[in-house]
């Protein structure tokens, strides 16, 4: 028997974060520890609410806490545009089933990595404040977290400015303690994000399968591409799933790794990721970094996953 | 068609005698003068070799110098790829030429009003030069048409992770001169990466025959085992590039972008943040070359090459 | 023999003093205005320092217009709350007739010393654009410049447009910092010593009661500035000494208890504009092997000589010497 990856997804969902997490909860590869919510797609009274409605809809039976509203530096950024008033409009979701646990998500991230017998996976679909706030406060849990699993950043682009990614911009402080931290460290970006295209047609694939899962992932899709179609795309680029098809079929994926370091100042570059292509640093890598997706094995991937909530629910 | 009446602003440098090579020979071109600044090495090395390179190719045309330093920062060298003499260690020929009497600012502004605005400006090292004329001729930007920079990149650097070489090296000139509000066609790392000339096609060149010829294979030549190091088997032909853009840019891919340099960050000082696709929409204020046929490259070269 | 002075300035109120103590004194020779945007755009600067020049007869000195902007950045606004729209009270005084030098002020101050070589003393008494620039287009005109005393900056005293800067400096940081680290002398006549040297309306009235035209104009344009030291230090009436105490320190530099120390100038965040008096030589020692500028948080770790600082002042002295500078035709 294979053992599972232990993980904790913390996210602020967020459609592509609740996709993401739809994956991980059907993969047979993952266990889910604990869930925690990060302030960053909307604010984080709003985030709370999704997480515990999407943990609800998808079954996950685990503990969630709540992270705070500001970063750990500066004033909090939200995208209504993109998700919503609610941060994940769409489709009507179940109440939760579910309350926070009375501890900050820092401290249900810190006691989980204690009490598992395995190192711990972190999945971190949001801006990265309970993460990096979780290696400042608890340095001595850095062994007993195995890999950190982000979606976050670009090295050729940003998307939010044109050189920072939105996860990264909204705490680039909380980045930089993670990216200086020595934990492996995989960097889903929009390098590879940007390639991992859903399209209509793949949305109707799901809406097909016909169990309530799967239907509410392809409302979901649907808003989430009527932002992107607005400006000029051809699909819905489902950026947090990919962080986690890195953990089960890193096979479809091409990494490189590198040097990256992240931009706290300037004028333009705040939130920026900075590769070193060429080695000028001299310094080892320290992020295995996805710069390619199998687009149609990422559907498959998606596919597969919403239709175990049919088999799931027979 | 009439050629387009360019100033080259350069800091000879060995890509930028290769660019002096092709440029001569462009016929789309008609290149003015040459304005030197400080960049691969010091001000008075790049200034001696951009006339010892007009004499190496019997080439009329008159040098004004221009800065020696940064408008604000430390000079910083690349003499480690173009040799403590900006040019491989080679001797150029001896010359009676001098520089001419008016700074290169000066001289800029005085052919922008002569060209009465049909000027353009190629601009293959740091931008001091047009930074400091910019600061001094407030009616400049009207007279330019555009500016063709060998300099900054999209999405990388050579300098520091972040920043390309001539950028870093004067962050706030470069700043000055996109914002001056005349359209910049940056040529960047993104594309001058895959202006690559391999060691064959240099010995291609060179069995040209002319004098001309085999300096253009030989003074690469450091470069190309400094590159073999970097795993490149070959030379970026980067100020090259920039020239033959600058004289028919159908080889080339290049889209409208937003850029700004930054000048403050503690990594990403240097970096040109180009804004082709961001949610922050900036306004357009140049090009940005991303692309390059580069066999068509090589071939356009080799014509220019048997010129000599 | 007199000093031959080029003075760089923004008028403005109290350059407008400075500069009619300078043409008043025959210690002092004015080779030229060289002016510069700050408490008003310069098209303003430039014809109020033409009016300064024709009011008693000294139209022999030239006018050379300047920079505009900042080196670096766009200006985002000017002083119009301390001098006026127009830089002189918002008191619409009739145009003058003069003609400016066709030459950029960075230009004619590059000419003028390089045909007086160790003679010309720079006074800048605006932001620093125009001397930064000369230096960058002539770095030669450095040893032959045979000081540069400045009104600028503070070293141990407060803001005055911030907390921590004070406006000419901040007005053009960068070029401030080009100005400290050059290789040639300067004296930093800052808030230190400026906002201790106090006129106050006893004194101006006294001044005014000489009926001269210089100032006959000091007394229609000091209300505004007056005005501003009412509403922002509770002074009722007075005012501070800046700019003029530059021609005081020209004239008895003997006034001015003095400290030598390098300054450096905070170019970003939220201390731009800061002059940093480095009295114990902390930042170079410190940060030697690191090069340029922006790599401490704005603040350039290149080695540079002293600068000169008035920290004290024999205020009564001071103002006794302008006063019978001003007050004598």
């Amino acid at each position: 028997m294979t053992s599972k990856i232990p993980i904790i997804l913390d996210g602020d969902p967020g459609h592509d974060d609740a996709i993401a997490w739809m994956l991980a909860k059907a993969s047979d590869k993952l266990e889910i520890l604990a869930c925690t919510s990060v302030s960053g797609n909307q604010s984080i009274e709003k985030t709370s609410l999704n997480a515990r409605r999407v943990m609800t809809l998808l079954g996950i039976d685990a503990p969630f806490a709540m992270g705070r509203e500001e970063p750990l530096h500066g004033e909090p950024i939200h995208a209504a545009n993109v998700h919503g008033e609610t941060g994940l409009d769409g489709p009507a979701l179940p109440e939760p089933a579910l309350e926070p646990e009375p501890v900050t998500a820092v401290e249900l991230m810190a006691k989980t990595i204690s009490a598992s017998s395995e190192p711990v996976t972190i999945v971190a679909t949001g801006p990265l404040t309970n993460v990096g706030a979780l290696l400042i406060l608890y340095p001595e849990l850095k062994p007993k977290i195995a890999h950190i699993s982000i979606m976050g950043g670009g090295l050729a682009f940003g998307n939010w400015t044109p050189a920072a990614e939105f996860n990264i911009l909204i705490d680039p402080e909380a980045a930089d303690v993670v990216y200086k931290s020595g934990v492996p460290l995989t960097m889903a970006g929009l390098d590879v994000t940007l390639k991992a295209l859903v399209f209509p047609e793949d949305f109707e694939r799901i809406r097909a399968l016909g169990n309530r899962v799967a239907v509410v992932v392809a409302e979901w899709l649907d808003f989430f591409y009527n932002f992107h179609r607005s400006l000029g795309y051809t699909g819905a680029p489902v950026h947090d799933a990919v962080a986690v098809a890195a953990l089960i079929k890193p096979e479809i994926l091409t990494a490189r790794d590198y040097y990256v370091q992240i931009e706290t100042s300037g004028d333009f570059c705040r939130g920026a990721t900075v590769a070193d292509h060429y080695g000028f640093t001299n310094q080892p890598p320290n992020t295995h970094a996805l710069v390619d997706i199998d687009r149609e094995a990422f559907v498959d991937l998606l596919a597969e996953a919403a239709a175990w909530y049919g088999k799931e629910s027979e | 068609m009439t050629p387009i009446p360019v100033i080259l602003d350069c800091d000879p440098g060995v890509d930028d005698a290769i660019a002096f090579l092709l440029a001569k020979q462009l016929p789309q071109l008609n290149v003015l003068a040459i304005t030197s600044v400080a960049g691969n090495v010091g001000l008075e090395y790049t200034t001696y070799n951009a006339l010892g390179l007009l004499e190496f190719l019997d080439w009329d045309i008159p040098v004004y110098r221009g800065a020696s330093g940064p408008i604000f920062r430390k000079r910083v060298e690349a003499a480690e790829v173009h040799g403590s003499n900006g040019m491989a260690g080679f001797d150029l020929p001896h010359t009676r030429r001098e520089v001419e009497g008016i700074n290169a600012w000066d001289a800029i502004h005085k052919y922008a009003v002569e060209q009465q605005g049909s000027l353009e400006i190629i601009a293959v090292g740091p931008l001091t030069n047009l930074a400091m004329a910019f600061l001094k001729y407030p009616d400049l930007p009207h007279l330019i048409k555009r500016i063709v920079i060998m300099g900054g990149a999209a999405s990388e650097g050579n300098a520091t992770p972040a920043a390309e070489f001539n950028i870093y090296a004067d962050p706030e000139a470069a700043d000055i001169v996109f914002c001056a509000g005349v359209p910049v066609h940056m040529c960047g790392l993104d594309m001058t990466m895959k202006a690559l000339m391999t060691p064959t096609e240099l010995d291609q060149i060179a069995a040209l025959g002319s004098k001309q010829a085999i300096f253009f294979r030989d003074v690469v030549q450091d470069i190309v085992v400094f590159m073999s190091k970097l795993g490149i088997t070959g030379i970026n032909m980067h100020d090259p590039a920039a020239v033959l853009y600058a004289a028919d840019d159908s080889i080339f891919k290049a889209y409208p972008a937003g850029i700004r340099v930054e000048t403050k960050g503690s990594i990403t000082q240097g970096k040109t943040v180009t804004d082709l696709f961001s949610d922050a929409k900036w306004p357009k204020n140049g090009f940005v070359a991303m692309d390059i046929d580069r066999e068509a490259f090589v071939k356009r070269v080799f014509e220019l090459m048997s010129k000599y | 023999m007199a000093q031959k002075i080029i003075i760089d300035t923004d008028p403005g109120i109290d350059d407008a003093m400075a500069i009619l103590a300078a043409l008043h004194s025959p210690d002092i020779e004015v080779l030229g205005l060289t002016t510069v945007f700050g408490n008003t755009a310069v098209e303003f600067c430039s014809q109020n320092a033409l009016r300064l020049v024709e009011l008693e007869g000294n139209e022999h000195v030239p006018v050379a217009q300047g920079c505009g902007q900042p080196l670096v950045h766009d200006i985002t606004s000017f002083s119009a709350g301390v001098h006026g729209k127009e830089g002189l009270g918002n008191t619409d005084l009739p145009l003058p007739h003069g003609k400016l030098d066709p030459r950029h002020a960075a230009q004619f101050i590059i000419d003028t010393v390089m045909a007086n070589p160790h003679e010309v003393i720079l006074a800048p008494i605006g932001p620093l654009t125009n001397i930064a620039m000369a230096y960058r287009l002539e770095p030669r005109i450095a040893p032959l410049v045979k000081e540069v005393v400045l009104m600028g900056g503070s070293a141990f005293a407060p803001g005055n447009i911030t907390a921590v800067a004070e406006a000419n400096i901040y007005h053009d940081p960068h070029a401030a910092e080009v100005v400290f680290a050059a290789p040639w002398k300067v004296v930093m006549v800052g808030l230190d010593v400026t906002t201790r040297i106090v006129m106050t309306p006893e004194y101006l009235e006294k001044l005014y009661a000489a009926g001269n035209p210089a100032v006959q104009l000091l007394e229609k344009i000091q209300p505004c500035y007056q005005a501003f030291h009412e509403q922002l230090y509770g002074m009722k009436g007075a005012i501070h000494t800046h700019d003029p105490a530059v021609i005081a320190y020209l004239l008895k530099p003997e006034l001015f208890k003095c400290e030598d120390m390098p300054v450096y100038v905070v170019t970003e965040g939220v201390c731009i504009g800061k002059t940093i008096a480095d009295k114990h030589h902390h930042i170079f020692s410190s940060a030697q092997q690191r090069k340029g500028i922006g790599e401490e948080g704005g603040v350039a770790a290149v080695e540079r000589p002293s600068t000169t600082i008035p920290l004290q002042a024999d205020e009564a002295s001071v103002l006794d010497l302008l006063f019978k500078l001003l007050t004598n035709n």
